[in-house]
């Protein structure tokens, strides 16, 4: 897939929604492309994070969890971002993501990522907006879980 | 280290200095005799009439061989004088060089046994100051130290006495500015002293600026705070400034006062004395005299000054030099075995007030082989906690047992050798992962032999200037110390346990990354080769399927464009793309294969992408360099190449500004850069063409190798070898990584060992830069473990209960089991694996024993 293509889709993923133009062809053009078959691991939970990658083409699988106690708990479509979290919270992968199908991705450079971010105060912001937005749905879901633990709690206690 | 700069030069250097005074004696005549030769041919061979004249050795010369003879005799004296002088001036430069060399060594060797709190407070960039530059002038000057006075000194008694013993009263009207040159020279000289040593402490205070700056130069961006910093390091200047202006001010005003006194007494002879001679009062005959001798006296006197400013000068430095390097730690801890020794501390407090981190009342007890907790945040008293056991702590209170000894100075120094302390900041020294796990085993003898082509040398000068002989490129490792028959073994082990640590693919990748020449390591090559053909056999699918191979007739998405013209490797990993198109041969047979044109084209497309990139955007000026098409500061030349290219077309461009542009299609490799330039497949069809044409045509090309399925490709990493292909740009990320499944198929071919014992060996970059932290910090572990130590300190390092700190935590327990372990955690869990746990808060340690019962009934 050639650059044109790629800052095409790019352009298309929410997160560089407010970036400019020229930015993303400098962004895809620092990254460099991935591809992987149906079942293989793009990322592993607790390995060290070096990259955060943009689906370009196919399906993934989130899973956390290790070995039998793996469960799945999203997938990722066209043109989302993953793997930026550990990036910026310089922490091991929260979770293990694999192809699901086909799949083709635009891989970054954490270096540059974060270079790019420094630089451009509107990608940043996005950044955090979707990961406010993502705390926002996990807070929601550990309430439900506690709301839920309690009951059960209440119901067998 | 002598108090006072004369002092240090003699004791150092009092032979050399004798020399050099015996050879300004030797001198002395030669010189002489270079003045009376010229009277000698004046007064005898031109105006002599009496010829022939008998000389010495009873030789007799007529009037011209007279003059001849006298004109050789001069002129030989003055090549032996100049030889005299040239061999004082190597001498005077090599005593002074010598002694330039050992202060310099001797100030290094101080900063390192100084004591650890006055390290932190001053800034190494301080110490770099003082050993490069203040000191710097003690070598020019160390050589006429004793040499100058002496000579110039002896120079003016001779003179002095010469006079005397004609006319005492001529002799002392000679001298009788003396006693005003003699006390004002040195107040105004104490004055530039004193200032030299304000300039000196004002020096050091910018260096320790700069530092301070330059460390929290994010924080300075950040906070916009760069004005202020400017305006500091300018007041620096500013004052600096003002010294060295008052500095020189006051060195020419004792030059001014010099010259008009030393004009001053001719002044009087002539008045006064030539007012007696009118007078009649005084012969003329005595005036011409006076006026003679003071002036073979004022030259030394003059000389004498001179070096009496130089000195003061110089000696200031050294003082000051002095002063701050003076205190050492010079007592030497005494050594403590630690094996089956309880270890405790009874109220130990450190010297930093536990407000700041430090630690209070320390009382804890660590029994031979048994494993602590210790619980808190690291800054509130932690850390101190642990460097007081690691003896980098100083106590300003309280006691340190080892079994029944009582450890007085510097706590556990003593017993450093059996200590190992690991904490988050690990540190990389140059060189290999070897390099770094054998730094715990640095012997502290000197290795003897060396291949270094001038050791002697080395050796001897060495000892002359009170440096150490040593080699560090010698074996350093001090393998009995840890239990290691030899080199060989150390290796075996060594990667034996650094796989137990988790690393063994970390080592089998890096071992693949190498590059080898085939006359170093045949036995890789061979089995590099063994592999790759049997992988050309029958290799496994999802190993093909990461890699592309070698294939004449195709174009390869992952080879530049260079490799895939030539269907070559450089055997020069650093050539570029420009220094291909700058090759004369290259050019002829890209030309022989008609795709010259073609190239300039491709690259004049890529330039214009980039431009497009690059300069729409404010992008910073790394990137551009980032992607090898051009060089730092290129840039600008290609926008020009290119804008004439768009204007008068490519034929209008020079023969190597094409090739330039062609230079830049040479670095473009299709899969990692997706410009899109060969997505036409004409042109890939193209490129195929040319590769057909060259590889028919040209034969060997000096300085390439073919892609060939039989030979080893040095320029090439040991992977590339192993597959006969290159691992493709847009698989790297699969798990498990091509590294991973090479590994079965090398094993079985036994080329793993090698493949790994490579990866030991391989260079790091500085300071471990292309290691993660995790990588470091299992390095920092090996390194702890093949030292063999009592006592290991694991501060904020593998101190969780993750399986995979569990697991090296078990390695070291495995390889030393004797071993008392102390882990320092935030996190409470950890006192699940410990005898006991000691809970640090604000500074004071509390004995924690059961947290698990307390959790058992909870």
């Amino acid at each position: 897939m050639s650059l044109s293509k790629e800052v095409e889709i790019l352009s298309n993923t929410p997160l560089f929604r407010g970036v400019e133009l020229a930015k993303l062809k400098l962004l895809a053009f620092m990254s460099e492309e991935r591809v992987f078959h149906d079942g293989e691991t793009i990322m592993r939970q607790g390995e060290e994070a070096t990259a955060a990658f943009v689906l370009l083409d196919g399906k993934a699988d989130v899973f956390v969890g290790t070995g039998s106690d793996e469960q799945r708990v999203a997938s990722i479509g066209q043109n989302e971002m993953f793997g930026e979290m550990a990036i910026l919270s310089d922490m091991p992968r929260s979770a293990t993501v694999r192809a699901s199908g086909d799949v083709r991705a635009l891989r970054f450079d954490k270096s540059a990522l974060l270079q790019l971010m420094r630089e451009t105060p509107n990608m940043a912001l996005e950044v955090m907006r979707s990961l406010a937005n993502r705390l926002e749905r996990t807070t929601r879901e550990l309430g439900r879980a506690r709301s839920d633990l309690a009951l059960s709690r209440g119901r067998h206690g | 280290m002598e108090r006072t700069l004369q002092r240090f030069v003699w004791k150092n250097s009092w032979r050399d200095q004798l020399l050099i005074v015996v050879l300004s004696f030797i001198s002395f005549p030669l010189i002489l005799a270079t003045l009376y030769i010229p009277k000698l041919i004046v007064d005898d061979a031109l105006r002599g009439t009496d010829f022939p004249v008998e000389t010495l050795f009873g030789l007799s010369f007529e009037q011209v061989e007279y003059l001849l003879a006298l004109c050789c005799a001069l002129l030989s004296l003055i090549v032996l004088n100049n030889g005299v002088k040239y061999v004082i001036n190597i001498k005077k430069g090599l005593t002074g060089e010598r002694l330039l060399r050992r202060l310099r060594f001797e100030i290094f060797s101080r900063v390192t046994r100084f004591p650890l709190r006055r390290l932190r407070a001053s800034s190494s960039g301080e110490t770099v100051q003082m050993i490069s530059a203040e000191v710097e002038p003690v070598g020019g000057f160390a050589g006429d130290l004793v040499a100058t006075p002496v000579y110039q000194g002896g120079q003016l008694l001779v003179y002095l006495g010469f006079i005397i013993a004609q006319d005492l009263v001529l002799g002392l009207a000679a001298i009788i500015f003396f006693p005003i040159q003699g006390y004002i020279v040195p107040k105004v000289q104490a004055i530039v002293v004193a200032l030299v040593q304000r300039r000196i402490r004002n020096v050091r205070g910018m260096t320790g600026d700069i530092s301070e700056a330059l460390e929290g130069i994010e924080e300075m961006r950040v906070n916009s705070a760069t004005r202020w910093h400017l305006a500091k390091i300018s007041e620096r200047l500013y004052v600096n400034f003002k010294l060295r202006y008052r500095i020189f001010v006051l060195k020419y005003a004792i030059k001014f006062a010099n010259n008009v006194i030393n004009h001053l007494t001719p002044f009087f002879f002539y008045s006064i004395g030539g007012y007696q001679v009118i007078q009649g009062n005084m012969e003329l005959g005595a005036l011409v005299a006076i006026i003679a001798a003071y002036k073979d006296i004022a030259a030394p006197w003059k000389e004498l000054l001179r070096f009496y400013q130089s000195f003061s000068d110089i000696s200031a430095r050294y003082d000051a030099v002095v002063e701050i390097y003076a205190e050492v730690d010079e007592t030497v801890p005494e050594r403590v075995d630690l094996s089956d020794r309880r270890v405790t501390l009874d109220s130990a407090a450190s010297l930093l007030p536990a407000a700041a981190g430090g630690a209070e009342e320390v009382t804890l007890a660590l029994e031979p082989g048994g494993t602590y907790a210790l619980i808190g945040d690291g800054d509130q008293g932690r850390h101190s906690v642990m460097r007081m056991l690691a003896g980098l702590e100083e106590l300003s209170g309280g006691n340190v047992h080892v079994g029944d000894q009582r450890l007085t100075h510097g706590g556990l120094a003593g017993a450093w050798d059996q200590i190992a302390y690991l904490t988050r900041r690990t540190t990389i020294v140059p060189g290999s992962i070897r390099d770094n796990v054998a730094y715990g085993l640095l012997s502290n003898e000197t290795p003897d032999e060396s291949d270094a082509p001038d050791w002697h040398r080395r050796k001897a000068e060495a000892a002359l200037t009170g440096a150490l002989p040593d080699d560090p490129e010698a074996d350093w490792t001090d393998y009995a110390r840890g239990g290691f028959e030899n080199a060989q073994d150390f290796d075996s082990r060594a990667i034996a346990l650094l796989a137990d640590l988790g690393m063994d693919a970390d080592l089998m990748a890096r071992g693949l990354q190498t590059r080898t020449g085939s006359e170093d390591t045949p036995e890789i090559v061979e089995a590099a080769l063994k592999l790759r053909a049997r992988l050309a056999e029958d290799a496994p699918d999802d190993l093909m399927n990461l890699i592309e191979r070698w294939d004449e007739d195709a174009f390869m998405e992952n080879l530049s464009l260079a490799e895939n013209l030539f269907f070559s490797a450089p055997e020069d990993p650093s050539m570029r793309g420009a220094d291909g198109a700058a090759r004369e041969d290259l050019r002829r047979h890209l030309t022989r294969a008609g795709i010259d044109e073609t190239l300039a084209e491709f690259g004049l497309e890529i330039c214009e992408v980039l431009f497009d990139l690059f300069g729409s955007s404010d992008a910073p000026a790394s990137f551009e360099s980032r992607f090898g098409f051009f060089g730092r500061g290129e840039m600008a030349e290609f926008e020009q190449i290119v804008t004439r290219a768009r204007k008068s077309g490519l034929s209008k461009l020079k023969t190597d500004e094409r090739w330039r542009l062609a230079g830049v299609a040479f670095e473009l490799t299709p899969a990692r850069h997706r410009l899109g330039i060969f997505d036409d497949p004409a042109r890939r069809e193209r490129v195929i063409e040319a590769r057909r044409h060259i590889l028919r045509e040209a034969g060997k090309i000096p300085g390439l190798t073919r892609f060939d399925p039989k030979v080893y490709l040095p320029g090439l990493t040991l992977i590339e070898n192993i597959l006969g292909g290159r691992p493709r740009i847009d698989r790297r990320d699969v798990t498990p990584s091509l590294e991973a499944r090479l590994e079965a198929a090398m094993s079985e071919l036994g080329a793993r060992d090698f493949v790994i014992s490579a990866g030991l060996h391989a260079p790091l970059r500085r300071g471990g830069g292309d290691l993660s932290q995790q990588q470091k910090r299992r390095i920092a572990m090996a390194r702890a473990i093949v030292s063999g130590p009592k006592l290991v300190l694991l501060d904020g390092v593998f101190e969780g209960r993750d399986d995979d700190s569990d697991r090296v935590r078990a390695v070291l327990r495995e390889n030393c089991p004797d071993v008392t372990l102390v882990i320092g955690a935030d996190d409470p869990e950890i006192a699940e694996v410990a005898d006991e746990t000691y809970l640090v808060e604000n500074g004071r340690v509390r004995l924690h024993s059961n947290i698990r019962e307390e959790e058992a009934t909870a």
